[in-house]
C-alpha cells in the first residue's frame, strides 16, 4: 500500500471548509457582528455570508466524507476512484483559494484602491480589474511557479478543465433567443474576418521569415483561432516537430497572458461597454480560457460581458475544424506526392469538434422551453420578466402623469411607441415583452432625464429574478472561478520560457496586429448594448 | 581510472561538445561509453492550459508529441553512435523521461559510472526544450566526477583530445 494514498490531506481540507462554514454560521446568529462576520462587515461582503456558509457546508461535508473514505480504503483502482476520490483534495484546496480571493483579497484590494485614489488619481482596483478572477489566476500562477503543485493536488488541478466546460454549458441557459441571434450574427462576421485574416497573415509572415512549414502551420492555427487548443489540434496535421510545438505553445501562452492583463485596463481607460469589450476579448485574446477570464476581470458583477465574449469564443471554436482542414490542404501541397489526398474532411470535422459546445446549445434549448423559470416568467433581452397584472408592478402616479403629458406634446412620432406608452398609462404597468422594448425606445424621443428614468423604472418593475436561474448563475461563477484558478496553475514559467526564435517574432507581430485591429473595429464600429 | 563514462546528450551545440569530449576520453581510457538522452518532463505540462478538447483528444496529442520526441532522441543518438563508430568507440544508448539533472544522477548510480559528461548551456537558437540543468545540484549529488564540456568561441579549435578536454574540466570531482 502506498503511503501517499493514506494521506489525511483530503479530510483535513474538508474539515477546514466545514469548520469555516460552521464558525461563520454560529457567529452570524449573534446580534452583534463578531469574528468572521465583523470582518465580512468591514470588507462589505456581508451579503455573501449565506452563500459562503452553504457552499462551505456542502463542500466541507462531501470532501470530509471522501477524506474518511480515502483513509479507510487507500487503494484507488476503479475509474470512480480516479475521477472522484483522487481529485478531491486538490478540488478542496482550490475552493479554499477561491474563498480567499473572492471574499477576502478582492474586498481588501477594493478598499486599498479607494484609499489610494486621491494619491494616484484613479481607482487602481477598478482600472486594473483586481477582482477575484484576476487575483485567483495570479495566485495560481504564483503558486505553481514557487511551491509547485504537490502530488495530492495534481488530480484536483486537472478538474479545472471540466469546471470551465460546466461553466460555459451553464452559461448556455442565460441567453435569450434575441440575444443569441444578434450576438451570433455579429460574432460570425467578426470572427470569420479575424480568424481567416490572421491565419492567412501568419502563413504570409512565416514565409517571409523563412520559417519551417510545420511551425508556420501550428502558429497559423494558434494565432488565428483559439491559441494553445488550436495548436494542439493542428500539430499532428502539419506534422509539427517537438521544437515547433514547444516554441509555438510557449509563445501562444505568453502572448495570451499579456493580453489577459492588458485588455481589461485598456478597455476601461477608453470606456468600452460590455458588448464592445466582450467582442474585443472574444476576437483578440488568443487562448479561449483567457477570453472568459478577461470578460470576468472586466465585469465580475454581471455576466453580460461574459455572455458576449463566450459567444465570440464559441463561434471561433466552431471555426477550428475548418481551419485545420485548410491547413492540412496547405501543408499537403508542399509535401511529397504520397502525402497528398490524405485529409478526410469528415474525420477532421468530427475529431476537432469540441463536444461541450453541444452541451451549451442543449442548455440554451432547455432554457428556451422555460424549464428553469417558474410559470409566467420569460427571458427577454438580458432580463427575465413576469407580465402578470400586479399592483406592486404599477408605475408611480407622478411618473404616469409625466408620461401622459409627454404623449400629449406629440414628440413621439413612432406610432408603435406611442401606442405602447398609451397602453402603459392605461394599464399603469407594462404587460408584454414587446411593450418593454417600445417603452425603452421612447427614451430616444426625449432628453429629459426624469422621463428617461421613468421609462427605465417601468421596465425594471416587471423584471423578475427566477430563483433557479439565480442559483445557477451563482454556481456558474464558482465554476469559472475554480476553473480559472486551476488553469492559472498550469501557466508555468518553464512553458513561457519556450517562446523563442521565429515563433516569437511571428507571434508578437500577428498577436499585436490582431489585438489592435480588433480593438479599433469593436471600439469604433460596434454601437449599443445587448 | 575511468572505466565507465556517462554522457548526457540531446543534440544541442553544447551537448555535441560533451559528446566529443566523452568520445576522446573513452578512446584514451578505453572506457565503456553510455549516451543518455533525457526527454524533459516539462513536455507533459506544455499544454496544461488547454481545456477545449476531451481528455481522449488531448491524449492523442500527447501520443503524437511523444512519438515525435522519441524520433528526435533516436536521431540524435543515432548520429552520436555513427560518430563513435568512426572513432572506434563502442557506445550504448538509452532514452529516459524526467528532470534531466535527476535522471542523469539516477542513471549514473544505476550504471556505476566513473564520470558524467554534460554539455554547456549555449546561447543562441536551441532546437530542444529549453531547460537548464542545475549544475550545482548535480555536482553536489553526483556519485562520481562530473565534467562540463565548454563550447569555445567560433574560430577556435574545438576538436578535443582527451588531454585538451581534461584541461577544460569544469566539474568538480566528488566521492
Amino acid at each position: 500500500m502506498n503511503e501517499e494514498r493514506k494521506s489525511p490531506v483530503t479530510l483535513i481540507i474538508g474539515l477546514i471548509l466545514l469548520a469555516y462554514a460552521l464558525i461563520l454560521r454560529s457567529q452570524n446568529e449573534s446580534l452583534t457582528p463578531t469574528g468572521l462576520v465583523a470582518v465580512a462587515e468591514y470588507l462589505k461582503t456581508g451579503k455573501t455570508i449565506g452563500t459562503q456558509i452553504s457552499v462551505g457546508l456542502w463542500s466541507g461535508i462531501i470532501i470530509s466524507l471522501v477524506g474518511i473514505w480515502n483513509l479507510a480504503v487507500p487503494a484507488m483502482t476503479s475509474k470512480f476512484d480516479k475521477l472522484v476520490r483522487a481529485p478531491m483534495a486538490g478540488i478542496g484546496m482550490i475552493m479554499i483559494l477561491a474563498y480567499v480571493t473572492r471574499y477576502y483579497m478582492e474586498p481588501i484590494f477594493k478598499i486599498w484602491g479607494k484609499q489610494a485614489q486621491p494619491m494616484l488619481g484613479f481607482d487602481m482596483a477598478s482600472v486594473f480589474g483586481l477582482n477575484y478572477i484576476l487575483l485567483g489566476i495570479l495566485l495560481g500562477i504564483v503558486w505553481v511557479n514557487t511551491i509547485g503543485i504537490p502530488g495530492w493536488m495534481q488530480a484536483g488541478v486537472k478538474t479545472a478543465r471540466l469546471a470551465m466546460k460546466v461553466g460555459v454549458i451553464t452559461l448556455g441557459a442565460m441567453y435569450s433567443i434575441t440575444e443569441l441571434k444578434y450576438l451570433g450574427g455579429l460574432s460570425i462576421v467578426m470572427v470569420a474576418t479575424f480568424v481567416m485574416g490572421t491565419s492567412l497573415f501568419v502563413l504570409w509572415l512565416g514565409k517571409l521569415a523563412q520559417a519551417e512549414r510545420p511551425l508556420i502551420g501550428v502558429l497559423s492555427a494558434g494565432l488565428g483561432v483559439c491559441g494553445v487548443s488550436a495548436a494542439v489540434a493542428a500539430a499532428p496535421v502539419v506534422k509539427a516537430r517537438g521544437v515547433d510545438m514547444a516554441y509555438s505553445i510557449g509563445m501562444l501562452l505568453l502572448v495570451g497572458v499579456v493580453g489577459l492583463f492588458v485588455f481589461p485596463p485598456v478597455a476601461k481607460m477608453v470606456g468600452m461597454n460590455e458588448l464592445q469589450f466582450g467582442a474585443w476579448a472574444g476576437t483578440g485574446i488568443l487562448n479561449s480560457a483567457q477570453v472568459a477570464a478577461a470578460a470576468l476581470i472586466f465585469d465580475p458583477n454581471t455576466i453580460e460581458t461574459l455572455k458576449v465574449a463566450e459567444i465570440f469564443n464559441i463561434t471561433r471554436i466552431l471555426f477550428l475544424p475548418f481551419i485545420v482542414i485548410v491547413l492540412a490542404v496547405w501543408f499537403a501541397k508542399g509535401e511529397e506526392e504520397a502525402e497528398k489526398g490524405k485529409v478526410s474532411i469528415g474525420k477532421v470535422l468530427i475529431d476537432k469538434f469540441p463536444l461541450f459546445v453541444l452541451g451549451f446549445l442543449i442548455m440554451f434549448a432547455f432554457s428556451s422551453t422555460g424549464i428553469f423559470t417558474p410559470k409566467g416568467m420569460e427571458l427577454h433581452g438580458k432580463h427575465f420578466y413576469k407580465f402578470k397584472i400586479d399592483e406592486k408592478k404599477e408605475v408611480r402616479t407622478r411618473d404616469l402623469k409625466k408620461i401622459s403629458a409627454f404623449l400629449e406634446t406629440g414628440a413621439v412620432t413612432d406610432p408603435k411607441v406611442k401606442a405602447a406608452l398609451g397602453k402603459l398609462v392605461a394599464d399603469r404597468q407594462i404587460t408584454s415583452a414587446e411593450q418593454t422594448d417600445l417603452v425603452l425606445k421612447a427614451q430616444d424621443f426625449t432628453k429629459e432625464k426624469d422621463l428617461k428614468a421613468a421609462f427605465k423604472e417601468a421596465d425594471k418593475l416587471v423584471q423578475a429574478k427566477p430563483a433557479t436561474m439565480e442559483m445557477m448563475r451563482e454556481y456558474m461563477m464558482w465554476f469559472f472561478a475554480f476553473g480559472l484558478i486551476g488553469l492559472g496553475m498550469q501557466i508555468t514559467w518553464q512553458t513561457l520560457r519556450q517562446a523563442g526564435g521565429k515563433a516569437a517574432m511571428i507571434g508578437v507581430v500577428a498577436g499585436i496586429t490582431k489585438a489592435t485591429l480588433s480593438f479599433f473595429v469593436c471600439w469604433l464600429l460596434i454601437k449599443g448594448s445587448i | 581510472m575511468i572505466r565507465t563514462i556517462l554522457v548526457a546528450t540531446h543534440g544541442s551545440k553544447g551537448a555535441v561538445e560533451a559528446e566529443r569530449c566523452a568520445l576522446d576520453l573513452a578512446a584514451t581510457h578505453d572506457a565503456e561509453l553510455h549516451a543518455l538522452y533525457v526527454i524533459h518532463k516539462g513536455w507533459g505540462s506544455l499544454v496544461g492550459i488547454e481545456w477545449l478538447h476531451s481528455s481522449e483528444k488531448r491524449m492523442d496529442f500527447y501520443r503524437y508529441a511523444e512519438a515525435e520526441l522519441y524520433k528526435m532522441a533516436d536521431a540524435a543518438l543515432g548520429k552520436f553512435v555513427q560518430r563513435a563508430a568512426a572513432c572506434g568507440v563502442k557506445v550504448t544508448t538509452s532514452v529516459r523521461v524526467g528532470d534531466p539533472g535527476e535522471v542523469i544522477l539516477s542513471e549514473a548510480r544505476e550504471r556505476g559510472s566513473d564520470l558524467i559528461v554534460i554539455g554547456d548551456a549555449c546561447k543562441g537558437r536551441s532546437e530542444e526544450y529549453k531547460a537548464k540543468i542545475n549544475v550545482g545540484k548535480l555536482l553536489r549529488s553526483a556519485p562520481c566526477s562530473v565534467l562540463q564540456a565548454k563550447v569555445l568561441a567560433r574560430g577556435k579549435d574545438t576538436a578535443l583530445t582527451g588531454e585538451a578536454c581534461a584541461s577544460r574540466l569544469q566539474g568538480i570531482a566528488q566521492g
